[in-house]
């Protein structure tokens, strides 16, 4: 039973009655330790509320029973006293003077600020031969996986086992270990096929009640999100104010940067943190300039809590760095292609935290490859609109670049491959595929690395039991992160069997049934993997960052993704809709280890940031479904041409680096950069819906 | 009640109260989980089956109206010998699955459409695959791999090589290939 | 648990709605309106399944018009022979939800749900269509007086709809339907408008026009109507004026703004009738 006030204090009557009806009814004082967080010193979240709620879906009283006795207790049968408070709604009123606190511990609501700063931003605007600045707001957006929230949970002597979709299986045993006051080890999370997660299954959602109930009743518990249940209780993307300027020289060439970004951190803290310390690191974008001041701060409210959806408060930035981008190529006269290419950080730059960027850095050969679909498009548009009518079309460019993995933290992978004495050969991954396609390329990748075939192995997957931590499946890390440490572990247990074998490293091996054959030059070894076996292979990977100081100077990252996307889209002026007709998607990935696969990663980015640009906006209590929350269809999407290039990075495997996020981030920019070339209208608000732009087509004096 | 019905090919007895949803009956009864429930309210599509013959989500269909009638669902597509239709194997050549939760739901959908058009057309394809909701691939490989379920038959990906050889890959899988991809639909 | 019934006569229906009881039953076809309300509950009530009565489905015709069975589900109607008179009705029955839902939901069901957004009634509206209900009297109702209200019907609690009828038009008729909305598939209007044309020697010699998801429930606009008398088929699109839209009452809601509704309505009107051109 969820609170269906933003706030509220209450008070829980007499839980008899409901009691006898069912197998166990809990509160906040079945729950061992009641707070749960993703930071190890923020367990601000209740399993279960604790007098008082903090926003519309959050979980007060857990109905445990058969199925059909659980779905026919109406919320109303639960005794609950409600006294519901006027909420904080948005950022304003959460930063206003008189604010109630969110958080009894967190003065004027705020969670975190800080920021990056390098060089003398006031003094270089005013050496700018144009500036250009906006505010562009972002609204609560849903990650709308199809898979609900589900998992089970079972008491097996002392210890508990809980099989959940989740990107995240060690993170869910420490967490689900505190909450029940378990030791670790006490603790066995199996992922279960994950039907999406964006990064809203990274928090703990079913886990914790499904554990203090199988727990207390030694009998398996299950719980499965209703629809309208997730899309109220779980994560948000955080909504976002960004107050952005840039200037640049005559030449265009950039000097300066200031950007505050200003996150509605929602109820709880989650991955609030994450956001705000990674958007400052990217805010000035994907170019040189020497002189920045960007800063990020984040606020509680009485909405749901916003926490990791793919991009971390990097797609809310991209949309305003982009705009400026365009602004001031429009001011200089330049190509807006051209101006980003002038621009384009490039291996040997150095960035606005003082990394300089050593290998990896293929945002211009992106931009290149996009040139002549760039100029294709525009000569195509010009004869369009020329022919005037109420539907103009306009291309736009947006660009991105997305650090890998955690921002300055450490987030290392461990991978086994193991070969059995009857001959089987097991890749033992934590990584857990939600959909992207880990188990395929972390396969691809030991295989390679061991000198065996792919189809060869067999994988076991997430289970902690059962394989070592290999960090989350966020921040776009798993390729770059847990594909080194199988590139590794792969090597290491080649290198146990040639030295078995006396054999060099030109090798090449064979493995039928338990007989492993090595040949080398003329030599050939055969091992009995009976006598020989078990032999297993290990590695580990850790991202090499350092911390940042309180200027943002520091090494946040070891490697950047870099991309550009081009979107034609058809504006029917006198409705406000918006067409995308087609996009091109350069993406340096490092190394495509799987193109189909990468590609796929970029297809479903585009998808998403098309409803974050034109059709997604979550308001709590009012979008709890999906026909009044928008997610795109199948008629939505248009044809994607991806152009993959490959920027090599030393220290991924076979020099890959990361897809998942960058898919998404230049995709709302580019399609926003098209309107304004249609319509001369600057969205400086997203979702655009109809509406919206209609309201300022008219506003513009652009509507026919 | 008792509800006597088809069940890919097969009789099958269900009993049960008449109210309750047919995909709710075929996870929960019957063994049959390859039919997903995203929503239970018709929104998303990933409950899609066949009822005789045509698409509709199992969320919004009672036990009650499912009598003597023909039911398909995924499990249906394989052969009696455990091998993938055409359609599924198109699937997989064209990576049109990442999750996989709306992957019945397509499957079934187009199922209904390749019974009637063997090469639909891009417009076909999206009208009839319009209802089912996919938040991971932006569909476009969903579209290619129905588009071409039947002409995949003729390139059926190579035994080893990873799935993401795709149709454009007739020859061995080979990785550390530098490659411009170029979709043209 | 609640009492089902699966009557496959209609006049057990009737008496099983006819029998004293503490609430009405809710009534179950196509099942698109019946479970979305029923979300993660238990489902307790009473139900009374009409899809096995073989009286409500069908479209039948003849001189004095059409009789499209209750129970007639939008993929029946998009199949059936039927001449231009149907297209608009036809075009709304490709736009509703998906597919999916075109092959369960019934024509009945989207008039009594009475959502003000329901895809078949601005074409029904344009259709002059009229209920059939029956129940311990039979009686027939103008589609307009039919809905009376969001989600309010004039049905009461012991009649059911078991057909709507649409007359035959006196001159040629065509009809065209357009729906605004902010995706492509499974999407609920922002607005709607649907129009059927008689025409006598390439002018208008009578016009229904209704507009939907605009107020409580999908209005015919006279004033336009009365515009259109005399045009030409080609000159169409001129008559349309914002004044004829007093019928309406757009409100703000998450899918748009009232004044951008009304806006809009004017636009999509306008391509509407330009759409008759030849």
């Amino acid at each position: 039973m969820r609170s269906p006030h933003a706030r509220a204090r209450f008070t829980v009557g007499d839980l008899g009655p409901l009691s006898r009806r069912l197998a166990a009814v809990l509160t906040a004082a079945d729950v061992p330790s009641n707070g749960f967080g993703i930071y190890p010193d923020i367990k601000d979240q209740p399993v279960l509320a604790d007098g008082q709620v903090r926003y519309r879906g959050e979980a007060v009283v857990a109905l445990v029973g058969e199925r059909e006795v659980v779905l026919a207790i109406g919320d109303e049968e639960v005794p609950i006293t409600w006294m519901p408070e006027a909420p904080v709604v948005g950022i304003d009123a959460a930063m206003a003077a008189d604010a109630p606190l969110v958080q009894a511990d967190k003065p004027r609501n705020l969670l975190l600020e800080g920021g990056v700063r390098r060089g003398k931003v006031g003094e270089a605007f005013a050496t700018c031969a144009a500036v250009a600045e906006g505010v562009f707001e972002t609204a609560f957006v849903e990650h709308a996986y199809i898979e609900p929230e589900a998992g089970w949970a079972e008491r097996v002597g002392d210890r508990i086992e809980i099989h959940v979709s989740t990107q995240t299986p060690y993170m869910d045993r420490d967490e689900v270990a505190i909450v029940m006051r378990l030791r670790p080890e006490a603790v066995r999370i199996v992922p279960t096929a994950c039907g999406g997660g964006f990064g809203g299954k990274l928090d703990l959602s079913v886990q914790p009640l499904v554990a203090v109930a199988a727990w207390k009743l030694r009998q398996p518990v299950a719980l499965v999100y209703t629809r309208p249940e997730s899309m109220a209780a779980s994560t948000k993307r955080h909504p976002a104010r960004i107050a952005a300027k840039f200037g640049c020289d005559a030449e265009g060439r950039l000097l300066a940067c200031e950007v505050t970004a200003s996150f509605d951190t929602g109820a709880y803290a989650s991955w609030g943190p994450t956001v705000a310390n990674r958007v400052p690191v990217h805010a000035m974008g994907p170019y040189r300039v020497p002189n920045v001041r960007t800063w990020g701060d984040a606020y509680f409210t009485n909405a749901p809590p916003s926490g990791a959806f793919r991009g971390f408060g990097v797609p809310q930035a991209a949309i305003a760095h982009e705009a400026l981008m365009d602004e001031l190529a429009d001011k200089l006269g330049v190509d807006r292609l051209e101006f980003r290419l002038r621009n384009a950080l490039r291996v040997g730059d150095t960035t606005a935290t003082g990394q300089t960027l050593a290998h990896s850095a293929g945002l211009a050969q992106c931009l290149e490859a996009l040139q002549p679909h760039w100029r294709k498009a525009q000569d195509e548009i010009a004869a369009f609109n020329a022919a005037g009518g109420p539907k103009r079309r306009g291309v736009g460019v947006g660009c991105m670049w997305y650090g890998i993995g955690n921002t300055s933290m450490s987030n290392p992978s461990c991978m086994r491959v193991g070969l059995s004495p009857a001959g089987t050969l097991t890749l033992y991954s934590g990584a857990v595929d939600i959909g992207q396609g880990s188990n395929t390329i972390m396969t691809q990748i030991a295989a390679d690395a061991l000198g065996l075939p792919a189809a060869q192995f067999a994988l076991v997957a997430g289970d902690t039991d059962l394989t070592a931590d290999a960090g989350k499946t966020s921040a776009s890390r798993q390729t770059f992160v847990s594909g080194m440490a199988a590139e590794r572990a792969g090597r290491d247990l080649r290198g146990q069997i040639l030295r078995l074998a006396n054999a060099g490293p030109e090798a090449v091996l064979s493995l039928d049934c338990a007989k492993l054959t090595v040949r080398d030059g003329g030599e050939v070894r055969v091992i009995d993997l009976a006598t020989a076996g078990p032999l297993m292979g290990e590695g580990t990977f850790d991202p090499p960052t350092t911390p940042l100081d309180t200027d943002g100077q520091g090494i946040p990252y070891a490697t950047y993704a870099f991309a550009a996307q081009i979107a034609v889209v058809e504006v029917d002026l006198e409705l406000g809709t918006v067409k995308v007709l087609r996009m091109v998607a350069a993406h340096d990935v490092g190394k495509a280890i799987n193109p189909t696969l990468v590609e796929g990663q970029i297809e479903g980015g585009i998808a998403q940031g098309l409803g974050l640009a034109l059709m997604e906006e979550y308001l709590p209590g009012r979008t709890e479904n999906l026909h009044d929350y928008l997610i795109p269809t199948i008629g939505d999407v248009p044809e994607v041409e991806c152009i993959l290039i490959e920027d090599r990075e030393p220290l991924g495997p076979s020099g890959a680096k990361g897809v998942g996020e960058p898919g998404l981030v230049p995709t709302a920019p580019a399609i926003l950069g098209a309107v304004h070339h249609a319509t001369g209208v600057r969205a400086r608000r997203v979702p655009l819906l109809p509406h919206r732009l209609r309201e300022a087509i008219v506003a513009a004096g652009k509507g026919t | 009640m008792k509800v006597d019905f088809t069940l890919n090919g097969r009789s099958v007895a269900w009993a049960g109260s008449p109210i309750t949803r047919l995909a709710a009956a075929l996870r929960c009864d019957l063994g049959h989980t390859g039919t997903k429930v995203g929503c239970d309210a018709g929104d998303c599509g990933a409950c899609t089956v066949l009822l005789d013959h045509r698409q509709v989500c199992a969320c919004l269909v009672a036990m009650g109206q499912v009598a003597g009638r023909v039911v398909e669902t995924v499990e249906g597509l394989v052969d009696g010998n455990g091998t993938l239709a055409a359609l599924q194997t198109s699937f997989l050549a064209h990576g049109a699955a990442q999750c996989g939760i709306c992957t019945p739901g397509m499957l079934m959908a187009a199922q209904e459409l390749l019974r009637k058009t063997e090469r639909p057309t891009r417009g076909e394809t999206e009208d009839a695959l319009g209802g089912v909701l996919c938040r991971c691939t932006g569909y476009g490989k969903i579209v290619d791999a129905v588009m071409n379920a039947t002409a995949s038959l003729l390139a059926a990906p190579p035994a080893g090589c990873a799935p993401g050889a795709g149709r454009r890959h007739r020859q061995a899988c080979r990785l550390g290939e530098v490659r411009r991809r170029r979709h043209s639909r | 648990m609640g009492v089902y019934l699966r009557p496959r006569r209609l006049e057990e229906a009737l008496s099983a709605l006819a029998r004293p009881s503490a609430q009405p039953h809710a009534v179950l076809a196509g099942g698109t309106d019946f479970y979305p309300a029923r979300v993660g509950r238990a489902i307790d009530e009473d139900v009374l399944d009409i899809s096995g009565i073989d009286v409500l489905r069908g479209i039948t015709g003849d001189a004095a018009g059409w009789r499209l069975g209750a129970t007639t589900t939008w993929s029946e109607l998009l199949e059936a022979d039927l001449p231009p008179l149907f297209d608009g009705l036809k075009q709304a029955a490709r736009e509703v939800g998906g597919r999916q839902i075109q092959n369960a939901g019934t024509l009945a069901g989207n008039i009594c749900n009475a959502s003000p957004a329901a895809d078949g009634v601005p074409g029904l509206l344009a259709l002059d269509a009229e209920v059939e209900i029956a129940g311990p009297a039979s009686r027939r109702l103008p589609l307009r007086q039919f809905i009376t209200g969001v989600r309010r019907t004039a049905l009461a609690p012991r009649e059911l709809v078991v057909a709507i009828h649409i007359p035959r038009p006196r001159h040629d008729a065509e009809s065209a339907f357009l729906k605004l909305g902010a995706r492509r598939y499974l999407v609920i209007s922002i607005a709607m408008a649907a129009a059927t044309l008689e025409f006598a020697e390439g002018r208008v010699a009578a016009a229904r026009v209704a507009v939907g998801a605009c107020s409580p429930v999908a209005e015919r606009l006279p004033a336009l109507e009365t515009a259109l008398i005399g045009a030409s088929r080609d000159r169409l699109a001129d008559r349309v004026d914002a004044a004829q839209l007093a019928p309406l009452a757009p409100i703000d809601d998450v899918r748009g703004s009232a004044s951008y509704r009304r806006d809009a309505v004017v636009t999509l009107l306008r391509r509407l009738l330009a759409s008759f051109a030849r």
